[in-house]
C-alpha cells in the first residue's frame, strides 16, 4: 500500500490530507461517539463467547421453559409392605391414546393399593395430579410383574401378570380368571398384541412370555370371527411354546410377521418360525451377527391371510405402526451399528445400512461397538417413517428410517444423555415422544423427526428420583373431567425408596418466552441468567444479540463497500471516458435509481432463494446506481483539472490517470457512502427479514424480530423486542455518525464559517 | 411555455424507454435466475386454468423470444389477468388498493416535506441553536431506525399499552355511509402515516438544514438583511426559498426509498395498500399480481419524479426549458 | 455634526477555538460627503469594522465595548445585548438599513437571490421603507436604472440573465434607492474586468457627489482606494495604524506598514523594481501579540514596540498614526 501511495503523483498531498483528516476526526464528537459505538460492538463481536455464556443456539432447559406436574403420592405403607412395583390401571380409549384414571401398586406378597386419579386445572397450564381415593386389594402371591390391558376388558381381563414360572389373569377386582404353569422361569413379557384385522379365521389378540430359550404364546380360541366390539368368545388360552437351541443373553422378544410365523430374535440368530396347518414347525436361522432386539416394535398389515385354520401372529406393544405394507420385512439392529433388514419370507437380507453413515450433525460421534440398541417402533402419523434409537448406556441416537424405501431418511439427531440409561425407553403416543430413563433424570425426545425449519427437537429433561429400584412407566393421560375428550397430562410414574410415587407430567406448559432473570434448573440445579431473556425456544437473547453482531458486521461492510466499489468503477469509466461510455451507463444507471429499492430487492431474494449472501447480493445489486452516479459527477470536474493533462502530456496511460489521479480523489468523498451504507445495509437486511425473506438460518437481529413476529410475541415480550432493534438504531447510527464526520472534513461545504 | 411542454414531452418518451428497459430487466431476471418464478411452477401447485395463464400471459413454456414477446407485449398494455388468489383481475384489485397507498403516501410525504420545510429553516438559520441540535439528533435517529421496528413499537406503545389506535387493518369492518367510512379510513391511516412521517421527516430536515446552511453562506442573504428586511422574510423570502431546491432534488431521488418505506409500513399495520398486496402476493406466488404491482410501482416512480422535476422547473427560474 | 463618530469599538468573534479579536480599539470619524477608503489585508478587520456600523455581523460576532454614533444616534443601544451579542434584526436598526445605510456588495455576481427578479429584489428594498404603490416603485426603479445604464426592459429579468457588469450596475441602482447617507462599497471593483472597472469606478464618485451621500470603499487594492476616496483608514490586525488624507498617504506614509504596503503595489512609472514584500504573516487573531501588532513584521521595531501597544495619535493635522516611532520613520516613495 505504501509503495502503491509513493507512486502517486499526489502522494504529498495525500498522506498530508489523510493525517490532517484524522486529526479534524477527533474534533467532531459526534465522530468520535459513532466510531467509540463501533468499536463496542466488534469488540461484542470479537468478544461474544466471553460475553455472552451461551450459544444462539443453546436452548434454556426444559425445567426453565416448561412448567409441568411434578409430585409425589405417599404409599399408605401400613397396607403393604416393600418392594413395590406399580402398574397402570384401566381408563378406557382406544388406539394410540392410553386414558387412564387410576394406577396400582402391588408387591409379591398378594398386596395392592389402587388409586383412583384425576386431574384439576381450568386450562392445561395448570393441571394438577388429583388423588381421589385408594383401595386395598389382594393379589396372588408371586406376581413380580403386572401389566393392565385395555382390550381385554370384555373378556373381564383387566390384568396379566406373572411370577417364576406361572402367568396370571386378573378380573378388575384382582381375582384370578386363569393361571398357568409354564414350565420355565419367565424373565419376560412381550406386550398386549392386538391385531386389527377383519379376517375370521386369525386371532387377533394374544401375548406371550418367555426365559432363558423358552417362549411361550397365547392367543385367543373359540369361534374366529370379523371383529366385533363384543369378543365375548374369546378366552385363553391356546397356547404355543417354542424353545430355540441357542441360550440368550439378553433375553429375546417377539415379532410379528404377516405371514403367520414368528421372529425371535437372539443375540446370534433371528429365529422366524412359520407356522402351518398341522402345527408343526419349521424354521429358517436368519443370518448370524450381533443382533440386538428393541421393543415395542408393532407390524401391521394389511394384505389378507391365505385362509388357515389356526394361525398365530405375535404382536410387541400395543403401540400400532404402520410398517411394510406388504413387504415382509424385518428391520434389526446389531451391536455393531449395521442396521439389517430382512425378508421374511426366506430369510434373505435385504438391505443393510451402516449406522455410522446414517447418523449426522452429531455433537458425538458415533463409536460402534458397545451398543446397547434399542429399537423403538413407532408409529408417526402421516409418515412412513419410524425412528430408530440406539443408545449407549449414555448416547442416544435418534434416526429415521423410511421402511418404504429400505433407507434412512437422512433426517438423524443426537441427544447426549449424561448417565446411565436405566430402562426401557417407552412410548408416550399422545405426545409424540419417548422416554429414556436415566438414573437422575428422564429424558424425553420428540418422535417427529426435525426439519430445517423446526431445527433440534425438543428433548425436555425432567428428574427423576434416584435410587428407585422401580423403572419409570409411562401410565397414560389422565382425563380433565369425566366426559371431557381432553385428553391432557402424559404421567410418568415411579415409585421411590422412601414409599412414594413420584409422577411428573410430560408436556408442561411452555413458559417461554421468559423474561430477564436468573432460573434455576430444577433438575441439576444449575442456575441459568438470561440478563435479556429467551425467545421462544429459550435462546438466549443476549445471545443473538452479541452473535449476531459478527453477522451485521461482515454483512454490512461487504456490502457497502462493494456496492460502494462498484459505484466507484462504474462512474469513473463512466466520467472518464464520456460519450458513448457514459450515454450507455447512465442510461443504466437511471433505470436502476428509478426503481423502487425494496419491491426489486425482495424480488431478486426471491427468485435466489434464502441465503444471507443472496440478501447481499441483492441489496448491492441496487445501491450501486446512486454512488456511481455522484462518482461520475467528481470525474467529470476532476477530469479537467491541470494535473491530469500534465500526466496525459507524460505519456500516462488512461488506467494509470484513473487510478493515481482520479481515485485518490474520488475516494474520499465517497466515505461517506460507504459509512453510512453500513447502516442502510443493516437496516435492510433486518427488514427483509422480518418480512420473511431473510436467510432462516443466518444468526442477525432481524431474524430475531421475524421470530418474534411468527411467535406471536411482538406485544407480548419486550425484552425479546427492544434490544435487536436498539442494536440496530445504534450500530447502524453510528456508522452514520462516523461518515457524517468525515464528509464534514472532506466536503468543505459543511464546514463552520 | 413551448418550452415546457416540449420538455415533458421530452421525459415522456424517457420515461417510456425506461419503462421498457425495467420489464426486460425484470424479465432476464425471471428467466435467468436459479429458483426463476417460472422454476418455481414445478412445486407450486398451480391449477391448469393457472398454468393456461401463465403460458397465455406471461409466455412460460415457450421457447425465450416469444416469451419474451408475449411477456412484454401483456406487461405494456397493462394486461395482467386475474389472481391466482383472489380469482379476480389485477388491474381490480390495484384499483382498489392504490388509492389507499396514495393516501397514506401522499399526505405522509406532504406533512414531512412541509415539518422538514418550515423546522429544516428555522434549524438553519440558528445554527447551533436549541432547534437545531434537538432537530439534528431528531433526524439521525430517526434516519437509523428501521421502519418496521419503529412500526411496532408505536404499536406497542399506541394500540396495545394506551390502546388509542387500532391494531391494523385499512378500515374499520362494516362501517358504512361515506363519511364514516373516509374518517375511518384517516383513523387508520393515521398511526402508519405517523411512522412514514417521522422516517421522511429525517431526512427532509437534515437536508433542508443543510440546504439552509449553504444558502445562509451566499452573498444575497447579507443584502436581504441590509436593506432592513425583517428576519422573517429574510427567513422565507429569501434563504428558504432557496434552500428549497435541493430538497426537491432530493425527494426524487428518494422516491423510491419512500415507496419501499410504504411496503414495510402497510404491511405491519395490515393496511391493505399496494405495499401490502405485493408482500402478501409474493407469499402466495400470486404472480400476476406481483408483476402488476412491480411495474405499475416502477412507472409511479417515474412519473412523480416528472412531477417533482416540473415542479422544480417551476421554482427554480434558471432552470429553463 | 459628524455623520459617523465610533469610539473604542472592539468586536470578537466566538469560535471553537477562542475569541477572534476582529477589531480592537478602533477610533473613526466621518463627515458628510467624504469618500473614506479602508485598506489592508485580509482579515484585517476593514471587513468587520464597515459593516458593524449597521451590525451585518455573523451570528458569533460580539460587540465587547465601544460605541459607533450615526448621525448622533448611538446605534449600539438600538442593536447591542448585555453580553455583548447583537440583536441583528432589531427594529431601530432595521428602519436605519438602506434608507440611510446602504451597501455595494463584493461580488454582484452572488449578491442577487437567484430566484426573484431584480426588479422585484430592488421593490423590496423600496417597499420595506416607504409606502407607495407599485406604479410608484416601477417608476423610480425605471428611473435608477436609467441612471446606472440598464435598458428599462431587463427589469423583470432573473439575476441569470444579466451580465456582470449590468449586475454590478444593477447593484449600485438598488443602492442608492433610496437616497442614504451613507453607501458602503465592498470591494467595488474586485469581480470585474479593469475596463467596466474603470467605469464603474467614475459611475460611483459621480453619484456619491451628486447624491451628497458619503462612501466608504473597502478594498485591498490601495491603487483603487486611491483613485476614490479622499480619505484613507490602513488597517492592521483589527486596529487602525494610520488615517489620512490620501494625499498625505501616498506621499508621507507615517507607519512602517503603509510604507511596506505601498512599496508592495508595483508602479507602471519607474524603474522595474524587484517586488517588494512584507515578510511575515498576519497575527493570529485569537492570541494577538502583545504590543503593537505589526512589530514581529516590522523593520523598524525596537523593545517598546514589542511591549507597548501604540495608541492613535495626531502627527499632524487631520494624520493620525499608530506608532511609537512614526516621527523617525521617514517615509515616501
Amino acid at each position: 500500500m505504501k509503495k502503491y501511495l509513493n507512486s502517486i503523483e499526489t502522494t504529498g498531498a495525500f498522506r498530508r490530507s489523510v493525517r490532517g483528516v484524522l486529526r479534524a476526526f477527533r474534533r467532531s464528537p459526534s465522530g468520535i461517539f459513532g466510531l467509540a459505538i463501533i468499536i463496542a460492538f466488534v469488540i461484542m463481536a470479537i468478544f461474544a463467547p466471553v460475553i455472552s455464556p451461551y450459544t444462539p443456539d443453546q436452548v434454556a432447559p426444559y425445567s426453565i421453559q416448561f412448567s409441568g406436574d411434578i409430585g409425589t403420592i405417599p404409599i399408605n405403607i401400613s397396607s403393604v409392605q416393600q418392594p413395590l412395583s406399580i402398574v397402570s390401571s384401566l381408563g378406557g380409549g382406544v388406539g394410540s391414546s392410553v386414558v387412564t384414571n387410576g394406577i396400582m401398586v402391588f408387591n409379591e406378597k398378594g398386596q395392592s393399593l389402587t388409586y383412583n386419579l384425576g386431574v384439576t386445572g381450568g386450562n392445561h397450564s395448570q393441571l394438577k395430579l388429583d388423588v381421589k381415593g385408594s383401595s386395598y386389594h389382594s393379589i396372588p402371591k408371586g406376581i413380580k410383574s403386572l401389566y393392565s390391558v385395555v382390550y381385554y376388558k370384555s373378556v373381564g381381563i383387566s390384568y396379566i401378570g406373572y411370577g417364576n414360572d406361572t402367568v396370571y389373569l386378573l378380573y378388575s377386582n384382582l381375582s384370578v380368571h386363569y393361571l398357568y404353569h409354564v414350565g420355565f422361569n419367565i424373565t419376560h413379557f412381550s406386550g398386549i398384541f392386538n391385531r386389527y384385522i377383519y379376517d375370521p379365521y386369525l386371532p387377533t389378540m394374544g401375548f406371550a412370555v418367555s426365559g432363558g430359550n423358552h417362549t411361550f404364546l397365547f392367543i385367543e380360541e373359540g369361534n374366529f370371527s370379523v371383529f366385533t366390539n363384543s369378543l365375548s368368545f374369546y378366552s385363553f388360552p391356546l397356547y404355543f411354546n417354542t424353545s430355540y437351541p441357542v441360550i440368550t443373553n439378553p433375553l429375546p422378544y417377539l415379532y410379528l410377521d404377516h405371514s403367520p410365523s414368528i421372529i425371535i430374535p437372539t443375540t446370534h440368530k433371528i429365529y422366524d418360525y412359520s407356522i402351518n396347518v398341522s402345527r408343526q414347525l419349521t424354521y429358517y436361522k436368519l443370518s448370524a451377527g450381533n443382533i440386538v432386539w428393541s421393543q415395542n416394535l408393532t407390524l401391521r398389515d394389511g394384505t389378507p391371510y391365505s385362509i388357515l385354520k389356526t394361525g398365530i401372529v405375535f404382536p410387541a406393544e400395543s403401540a400400532s405402526l404402520d410398517y411394510n405394507q406388504g413387504k415382509n420385512v424385518v428391520v434389526v439392529p446389531t451391536t455393531n451399528g449395521f442396521i439389517l433388514e430382512y425378508s421374511t419370507r426366506n430369510g434373505t437380507l435385504m438391505s443393510e445400512v451402516q449406522l455410522e453413515s446414517v447418523i449426522q450433525h452429531t455433537s458425538v460421534p458415533f463409536q460402534g461397538g458397545n451398543l446397547v440398541a434399542l429399537w423403538s417402533g413407532v408409529y408417526v402419523t402421516n409418515q412412513i417413517s419410524m425412528p430408530i434409537s440406539f443408545f449407549k448406556p449414555d448416547i442416544t441416537y435418534v434416526t429415521f428410517w423410511n421402511p418404504d424405501q429400505s433407507n434412512f431418511t437422512g433426517i438423524s439427531y443426537t441427544i447426549a444423555i449424561p448417565g446411565k440409561v436405566h430402562g426401557d425407553a417407552q412410548v408416550i403416543q399422545s405426545a409424540n415422544m419417548f422416554m429414556i430413563p436415566t438414573e437422575s433424570y428422564a429424558y424425553y425426545m420428540s418422535i417427529v423427526p426435525p426439519t430445517k425449519s423446526s431445527g433440534n427437537a425438543s428433548t425436555p429433561i425432567l428428574p427423576m428420583p434416584s435410587g428407585s429400584n422401580y423403572y419409570p412407566i409411562y401410565i397414560g393421560n389422565i382425563l380433565l373431567g369425566g366426559a371431557s375428550t381432553i385428553i391432557s397430562g402424559n404421567y410418568v410414574i415411579t415409585i421411590t425408596n422412601n414409599n412414594t410415587i413420584f409422577y411428573e407430567s410430560v408436556v408442561g406448559y411452555k413458559v417461554s418466552p421468559l423474561p430477564p432473570g436468573n432460573y434455576k434448573d430444577s433438575v441439576t440445579g444449575k442456575y441459568y441468567s438470561y440478563p435479556l431473556g429467551t425467545d421462544y425456544e429459550g435462546h438466549s437473547i443476549l445471545s443473538w444479540i452479541v452473535y449476531g453482531a459478527r453477522m451485521e458486521l461482515v454483512i454490512g461492510i461487504t456490502a457497502a463497500a462493494s456496492a460502494v466499489l462498484i459505484g466507484v468503477y462504474i462512474g469513473i469509466l463512466s466520467g472518464y471516458y464520456g460519450k458513448a461510455m457514459d450515454a450507455v451507463l447512465m442510461r443504466l444507471v437511471d433505470v436502476f435509481l428509478s426503481l423502487p429499492f425494496l419491491i426489486f430487492v425482495i424480488l431478486l431474494v426471491s427468485l435466489l432463494g434464502t441465503n444471507i449472501w443472496y440478501v447481499v447480493i441483492a441489496i448491492i445489486v441496487f445501491s450501486w446506481a446512486g454512488i456511481a452516479r455522484v462518482v461520475r459527477a467528481v470525474t467529470l470536474s476532476l477530469k479537467t483539472r491541470p494535473y491530469v493533462d500534465a500526466s496525459r502530456a507524460v505519456g500516462a496511460s488512461n488506467t494509470r490517470i484513473m487510478t493515481a489521479h482520479i481515485l485518490p480523489n474520488v475516494l474520499p468523498l465517497t466515505f461517506f457512502y460507504m459509512s453510512t451504507g453500513v447502516g442502510g445495509v443493516i437496516i435492510t437486511e433486518a427488514t427483509l427479514d422480518f418480512l420473511g425473506f431473510g436467510d432462516p438460518t443466518a444468526i442477525t437481529w432481524g431474524m430475531l424480530l421475524q421470530f418474534l413476529q411468527t411467535t406471536g410475541y411482538t406485544l407480548l415480550a419486550p425484552w425479546w423486542l427492544f434490544p435487536p432493534g436498539i442494536a440496530i438504531i445504534l450500530l447502524s447510527l453510528s456508522f452514520y455518525l462516523v461518515g457524517r464526520a468525515f464528509d464534514e472534513i472532506v466536503n468543505p461545504r459543511l464546514r463552520r464559517r | 411555455m413551448g418550452g415546457i411542454l416540449r420538455y415533458i414531452a421530452g421525459r415522456t418518451i424517457q420515461i417510456i424507454i425506461t419503462y421498457f428497459i425495467i420489464i426486460i430487466f425484470v424479465f432476464l431476471m425471471a428467466s435467468f435466475l436459479p429458483s426463476n418464478f417460472v422454476g418455481l411452477l414445478a412445486f407450486s401447485h398451480f391449477t391448469p386454468q393457472q398454468m393456461a395463464y401463465l403460458k397465455a400471459q406471461l409466455g412460460i413454456g415457450l421457447p425465450l423470444w416469444e416469451s419474451f414477446v408475449v411477456f412484454f407485449v401483456h406487461m405494456v398494455t397493462f394486461n395482467y389477468g386475474n389472481s391466482f388468489y383472489y380469482g379476480v383481475p389485477v388491474m381490480s384489485l390495484v384499483e382498489q388498493a392504490l388509492p389507499r397507498t396514495l393516501l397514506l403516501l401522499g399526505e405522509a410525504t406532504v406533512i414531512s416535506y412541509i415539518i422538514g420545510y418550515v423546522v429544516g429553516t428555522f434549524a438553519g438559520w440558528k445554527r447551533g441553536g436549541v432547534l437545531d441540535n434537538t432537530s439534528i439528533y431528531f433526524s439521525f435517529a430517526f434516519y437509523n431506525i428501521p421502519t418496521f421496528w419503529l412500526g411496532i413499537i408505536l404499536l406497542y406503545a399506541f394500540a396495545f399499552l394506551f390502546p388509542i389506535f387500532p391494531l391494523g387493518g385499512y378500515v374499520t369492518p362494516g362501517i358504512q355511509g361515506m363519511l364514516p367510512a373516509f374518517i375511518s379510513l384517516q383513523y387508520h391511516a393515521l398511526l402508519p402515516m405517523i411512522v412514514l412521517v417521522l422516517i421522511s421527516l429525517a431526512g427532509a430536515l437534515l437536508l433542508m438544514r443543510t440546504s439552509m446552511l449553504d444558502v445562509l453562506g451566499e452573498e444575497y442573504i447579507n443584502l436581504a438583511a441590509a436593506k432592513g428586511l425583517k428576519e422573517r422574510d429574510v427567513l422565507f423570502t429569501h434563504a428558504s426559498r432557496n434552500a428549497i431546491l435541493p430538497l426537491i432534488t432530493s425527494f426524487i431521488l428518494s422516491l423510491p426509498f419512500i415507496v419501499s418505506g410504504a411496503v414495510v409500513t402497510e404491511t405491519i399495520f395490515s393496511y391493505q395498500g399496494i405495499g401490502y398486496l405485493f408482500i402478501s402476493s409474493i407469499d402466495r406466488l400470486d404472480m400476476p399480481v406481483v408483476y402488476a404491482l412491480t411495474f405499475i410501482i416502477a412507472l409511479l416512480v417515474l412519473v412523480f419524479n416528472l412531477f417533482a422535476d416540473i415542479l422544480y422547473g417551476v421554482l427554480d427560474p434558471r432552470v429553463r426549458y | 455634526m459628524a455623520l459617523l463618530e465610533i469610539r473604542n469599538l472592539t468586536i470578537y468573534y466566538r469560535l471553537s477555538e477562542g475569541w477572534v479579536h476582529a477589531i480592537e480599539n478602533v477610533n473613526m470619524d466621518m463627515e458628510n460627503g467624504e469618500r473614506l477608503g479602508l485598506v489592508g489585508e485580509s482579515g484585517c478587520g476593514k471587513t468587520t469594522l464597515a459593516y458593524s456600523i449597521t451590525f451585518l455581523l455573523p451570528n458569533n460576532a460580539y460587540l465587547k465595548k465601544g460605541s459607533i454614533k450615526f448621525l448622533g444616534r448611538d446605534l449600539t443601544t438600538l442593536a447591542v445585548r448585555k453580553d455583548g451579542r447583537i440583536n441583528m434584526f432589531s427594529e431601530g436598526l432595521r428602519g436605519i438599513r438602506w434608507k440611510d445605510i446602504s451597501i455595494i456588495f463584493q461580488s454582484a455576481m452572488n449578491s442577487f437571490n437567484p430566484v426573484i427578479t431584480i426588479g422585484d429584489q430592488i421593490a423590496e428594498a423600496i417597499l420595506t421603507h416607504e409606502n407607495i404603490g407599485k406604479e410608484e416603485v416601477r417608476k423610480r426603479i425605471e428611473a435608477l436604472f436609467e441612471i446606472v445604464g440598464i435598458p428599462k426592459d431587463r427589469i423583470d429579468s432573473y439575476p441569470h440573465e444579466y451580465s456582470g457588469g449590468m449586475k454590478q450596475r444593477a447593484m449600485i441602482a438598488m443602492s442608492i434607492a433610496l437616497n442614504p447617507k451613507l453607501i458602503i462599497a465592498d470591494e467595488p471593483t474586485t469581480a470585474l474586468d479593469v475596463i467596466t472597472q474603470d467605469k464603474i469606478l467614475a459611475e460611483l464618485v459621480k453619484l456619491q457627489k451628486e447624491f451628497n451621500s458619503s462612501m466608504i470603499i473597502i478594498s485591498h487594492d490601495i491603487s483603487i482606494v486611491a483613485q476614490l476616496s479622499t480619505r484613507i483608514a490602513i488597517m492592521y490586525a483589527g486596529q487602525i495604524v494610520e488615517l489620512a488624507l490620501t494625499r498625505e498617504i501616498f506621499k508621507g506614509p507615517r507607519h512602517p506598514y503603509t510604507m511596506a504596503l505601498l512599496k508592495a503595489f508595483p508602479s507602471i512609472k519607474g524603474e522595474k523594481k524587484r517586488l517588494a514584500t512584507i515578510q511575515g504573516s498576519p497575527p493570529d487573531l485569537i492570541n494577538p501579540p502583545k504590543g503593537c501588532r505589526f512589530s514581529p513584521r516590522c523593520q523598524f521595531a525596537k523593545e517598546r514596540c514589542l511591549i507597548e501597544e501604540p495608541l492613535l495619535r495626531e502627527i499632524s493635522p487631520g494624520h493620525t498614526v499608530a506608532c511609537h516611532f512614526a516621527e523617525e520613520v521617514s517615509g515616501g516613495r
